[in-house]
């Protein structure tokens, strides 16, 4: 077990958020249970009370969550400096049998919470806050993902070893075999590549004939062919080696923090395409509106990426 | 305007029930003047409060400008209160520590109005309650009417449809009460509902008082 | 949505209405963030230190290990590890420490010899401001400055008597002195010629300390650990990555068991107090229901109180952040200094350089303003759905 401040400070936090998140679960529950619109009494006035509180509480864990996010891959980072064999985060974050998971639940969470608060604010929205038992019962289940996320990561920083000698990124996003992610070099790179821009286009189909279905689903298939992509093709644009196929050394500065705009344009493209859609039929809101967000970044990332490429090909005139 | 259809507030405290009010219901209409009147712990504060939107009814109706406001939430409700209504509290309740000018801007700060406008609003309203020579001095340094003057203005400042007063000539005397009832008819004339309670007998003979209710532990007499 | 200006404005004048209750907070948090930021930026600064001295080192220290301690290495095994490929120079080395009992220090005493390349360059730039030579005829020594203060606080002026191994006097005269740039570890340090220092040590002449090894192409490390490792199957190979790690983890160490006792006592006790405070007074719940029936919402409310508490903090952040730095980097952090040098009294007269990143800013306001936010959220709740029918009654 290691105590650098940085992780101090996430183990911290995780506590405080364990503590809230419990109080707005369980405030969750009774919502769930007694809330009654039309009733007048004074229970249900304290209810109506206590929902603004769990409202208070997941903006606040969330406002976190996000720059916590990036803190996290940072100590990730500092930390491969002293976890020998780690190059970036990518291989302090697979010391750990299940430090993949981590991160995926993190991931996950983001998504969940931008959900409730989306959720949240068409609720809030409406006189009558018609949603309340439907987000009391969606937090009552994020609850166990955020609570699995946070026993993850504190497991996480006290199994860390130091000791222990890990493989850097470049094994661990390798075609060899002993590395988990090598099925995924058993595809072709064009047919990856292909499968991203299909995605794409059929996203833009979905926008035009303004069918939330068929958007969702090509978000959701472009989020996976993104990653994958990403990891298989793109990056090794970005670092301008055949062989570095590392999504997390796009963060450090030497790529001028290029992966932060990366998954940001990503996450947020993908997250008003998928929650955004959710919401907005649920609640028969206005699907357009979060079409056009999800468009907008899901555009910006295809572009980005796109660019790596083909200056790549304009300078030197071959592609890698 | 206002309709209370067969309201019933009882407050529950550990030791008992109390019935501030029992199966009250009233229709005003707009630009009316009401005096609430009874004798003290009779339930008047409790109706403007429920009018008002800042409690709510255990069971009946409260509908305000076509709005149930009984049923209303939390941000809607504030907000209704803040285009609709203006309060004069029984004891002012104005922010001693604050300036005359900064207490009148009270109501409009969650509104987020441009500088200009919000100036504008505020002196109109202190010229109209002739308070503008006090406007930079604090609250607690105000004398009796002064104080009441300031308590108006700021009921004003939103121009609101309905003015709720609450014994308000309770610590005034007969000139500055004279005075108030004035200010009411001025404002009555302007189109503006007033709800007024109190047990100044003053009010009880006024020309321009459309309807007199009288409460009685919590149950309307006439 | 635009930013409500005049609600941060009427939280800027509550605060100050509020008066002594804002100032007993304010204090107590920045004494608390100034603390935690006093901390991190000694830390770091030493850390930072360390890790531009260890830049410095030879690529490998070698040591001989003998039932598992280490021992002396024999100079015969120099000519064979020049001999193998990749290896630049191969310089053995004679120190040890020397316990001043008067003072109850230890010194640092290294050999040098005038034919021999230091292991060190700022070593090196020492050794060639004298005349190594002179200093061996003249049986001389050079002291770092922390060495020189304390042989001078105990009248040695221009000499001090060592007491060698057989119990022998042996007096060295002090030739020059040095501040090097890397202070920490060269403050505590004598340097004189070898052959003193095999007398003072009682070391026999054929044999050093340790053994460095230089060498050309840093990518060739792991070959050649592994050919001295089949050489002289009883040498330990310390890699200056291993160095590195090590003192780094010796300071997050410290510096993390400091912090998190520090986190959890302190917030708790902040906890406690501000509980105690944060009971509305009869006057603020006036002000919350007048303002309630004004028609400010529950959210006014709740942004209203966190611009308070956001204001409060933050400026309470900024002010112990430049407190902090103040007193670390200008004042050279008195007290809680000893807390990370605490191995010889010497060594704590090193200066601190001025080390200042932005990630550390970062990690010091994830440590100190989501505590206090969180700590306000539930009583600022509270007070926002207080209610708001008793002002009118
Ligand atoms: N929060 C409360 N809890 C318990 N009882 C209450 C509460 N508020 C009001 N009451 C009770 O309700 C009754 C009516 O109160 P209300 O304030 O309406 O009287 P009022 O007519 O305004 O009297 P006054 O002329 O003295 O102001 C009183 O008996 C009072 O004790
Ligand atoms: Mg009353």
């Amino acid at each position: 077990m290691t105590l650098t401040p940085e992780i101090i400070a996430i183990l911290m936090l995780d506590g405080l958020f364990l503590f809230f998140s419990s109080i707005a679960f369980v405030l969750s529950l009774k919502l769930y249970w007694s809330w009654d619109s039309e009733a007048t009494t004074l229970l249900q006035y304290r209810l109506e009370k206590e929902s603004y509180l769990v409202g208070l509480i997941i903006k606040y864990i969330f406002m976190l969550k996000v720059p916590l996010f990036l803190f996290f891959i940072y100590t990730c980072d500092t930390l491969s400096g002293i976890i020998t064999g780690a190059m970036c985060a990518a291989g302090v974050v697979n010391s750990v049998d299940f430090g993949l998971f981590l991160l995926l639940f993190k991931l996950l969470n983001l998504y969940l919470f931008g959900f409730w608060l989306l959720l949240h604010v068409r609720d809030v929205e409406s006189e009558l806050q018609p949603y309340v038992r439907q987000k009391s019962l969606f937090f009552g289940i994020a609850f166990f993902f955020f609570v699995a996320e946070i026993v993850l990561e504190i497991l996480f920083f006290t199994s860390l070893n130091i000791s222990k000698i890990v493989s850097c990124c470049g094994t661990l996003f390798s075609a060899s075999t002993q590395s988990s992610l090598s099925f995924l070099f058993l595809m072709e790179n064009w047919m990856i590549v292909s499968l991203f821009y299909a995605s794409f286009i059929l996203m833009l189909v979905g926008f035009m004939v303004k069918n939330g279905a068929v958007y969702l689903f090509s978000n959701l298939l472009f989020l996976f062919f993104a990653i994958v992509s990403l990891i298989l093709f793109f990056s090794t644009y970005v670092y301008e080696l055949p062989t570095h196929h590392c999504p997390f050394c796009l963060l450090q500065s030497d790529y001028y923090g290029v992966g932060y705009f990366l998954y940001a344009a990503l996450f947020l493209g993908t997250f008003y395409g998928i929650c955004g859609v959710v919401i907005a039929t649920l609640t028969k809101g206005f699907i357009l509106r979060a079409m056009r967000f999800s468009l907008f970044f899901n555009s910006l990332y295809v572009v980005m990426v796109s660019a790596y490429v083909v200056v790549y090909f304009l300078k030197n005139g071959v592609w890698l | 305007m206002i309709v209370l259809k067969n309201v019933c507030k009882c407050y529950e405290t550990e030791a008992q029930r109390i019935d501030a009010l029992r199966d009250i219901s009233l229709h005003v209409k707009a630009g009316e003047c009401v005096i609430l009147k009874g004798a003290s712990g009779s339930g008047k504060s409790t109706i403007l409060s429920l009018i008002a939107g800042l409690s709510k009814p255990t069971t009946g109706d409260v509908v305000v400008d076509g709005k149930r406001i009984s049923k209303l939430m939390e941000p809607f409700s504030a907000h209704f209160r803040r285009e609709n209504i203006g309060v004069i509290f029984q004891r002012y309740h104005l922010i001693a520590t604050l300036s005359v000018r900064d207490n009148i801007a009270l109501p409009l700060i969650p509104e987020n109005l441009s500088a200009q406008v919000m100036e504008k609003r505020v002196e109109e309203v202190m010229e109209l309650c002739a308070i503008s020579h006090k406007s930079s001095a604090l609250c607690r340094h105000l004398s009796g009417g002064e104080q009441q003057r300031v308590a108006i203005a700021r009921a004003l400042v939103n121009e609101p449809k309905i003015i709720i007063a609450d014994e308000p000539t309770a610590n005034l005397d007969a000139v500055l009460s004279e005075q108030f009832i004035e200010t009411m008819y001025d404002l009555k004339k302007s189109g503006v509902t007033l709800l007024i309670a109190t047990h100044d007998s003053q009010f009880f003979n006024l020309l321009f008082v459309d309807q007199q209710i009288e409460l009685k532990n919590g149950v309307m007499l006439s | 949505m635009k930013f409500n200006l005049y609600l941060l404005e009427f939280a800027l004048f509550s605060l100050i209405r509020k008066g002594a209750k804002t100032l007993f907070v304010f204090l107590i948090l920045t004494f608390l963030i100034f603390l935690l930021a006093s901390v991190l930026f000694i830390s770091d600064a030493i850390k930072h230190e360390l890790n531009v001295s260890v830049a410095h080192l030879p690529e490998l220290t070698l040591q001989r290990l003998q039932a598992g301690k280490q021992v002396n290495v024999p100079l015969k095994r120099v000519e064979p590890l020049l001999e193998i490929e990749g290896v630049a120079s191969v310089i053995p080395r004679v120190w040890g420490y020397y316990y001043f009992k008067v003072a109850g220090v230890n010194f640092s005493v290294v050999g040098i010899d005038a034919f021999e390349q230091s292991y060190k360059e700022s070593l090196q730039k020492v050794v060639d401001a004298y005349d190594v030579k002179a200093l061996e005829k003249e049986s001389g020594m050079i002291v770092g400055a922390g060495v020189k203060k304390i042989l001078e606080e105990n009248y040695y002026q221009d000499f001090f008597n060592f007491v060698t191994a057989d119990g022998k006097w042996k007096r060295m005269h002090i030739m020059g002195s040095f501040n090097a740039d890397i202070s920490l570890q060269a403050n505590d340090m004598i340097l004189l010629p070898k052959k003193s220092a095999y007398e003072i040590f009682g070391m026999p002449e054929n044999e050093a300390t340790d053994v460095v090894v230089k060498v050309s192409n840093p990518e060739e490390i792991p070959t050649i650990v592994s050919k001295i490792n089949q050489l002289y199957p009883d040498m330990r190979v310390v890699t200056k990555e291993d160095i590195r790690v090590s003192y780094q983890n010796i300071f997050d160490y410290k510096s993390g068991f400091f912090l998190s006792l520090f986190v959890v006592s302190a917030f708790t006790f902040f906890m406690i107090i501000y509980d105690k405070l944060s009971g509305l007074s009869s006057e603020e719940k006036r002000e919350i229901g007048i303002l309630k029936a004004l028609g400010w919402s529950m959210d006014d409310i709740l942004k209203e109180r966190f611009y308070e508490s956001f204001i409060l903090c933050f400026g309470a952040f900024l002010l112990a952040l430049a407190l902090s730095m103040a007193y670390v980097f200008f004042w050279e952090a008195p007290l809680l200094r000893s807390l990370f040098v605490g191995y010889s009294t010497l060594k704590p007269s090193f200066e601190l350089p001025f080390y200042f990143n932005m990630p550390m800013i970062v990690l010091l306001f994830l440590l100190s303003v989501p505590v206090y936010i969180g700590s306000v959220m539930i009583p600022s709740w509270r007070a926002a759905m207080l209610d708001a029918d008793e002002v009118l009654r």
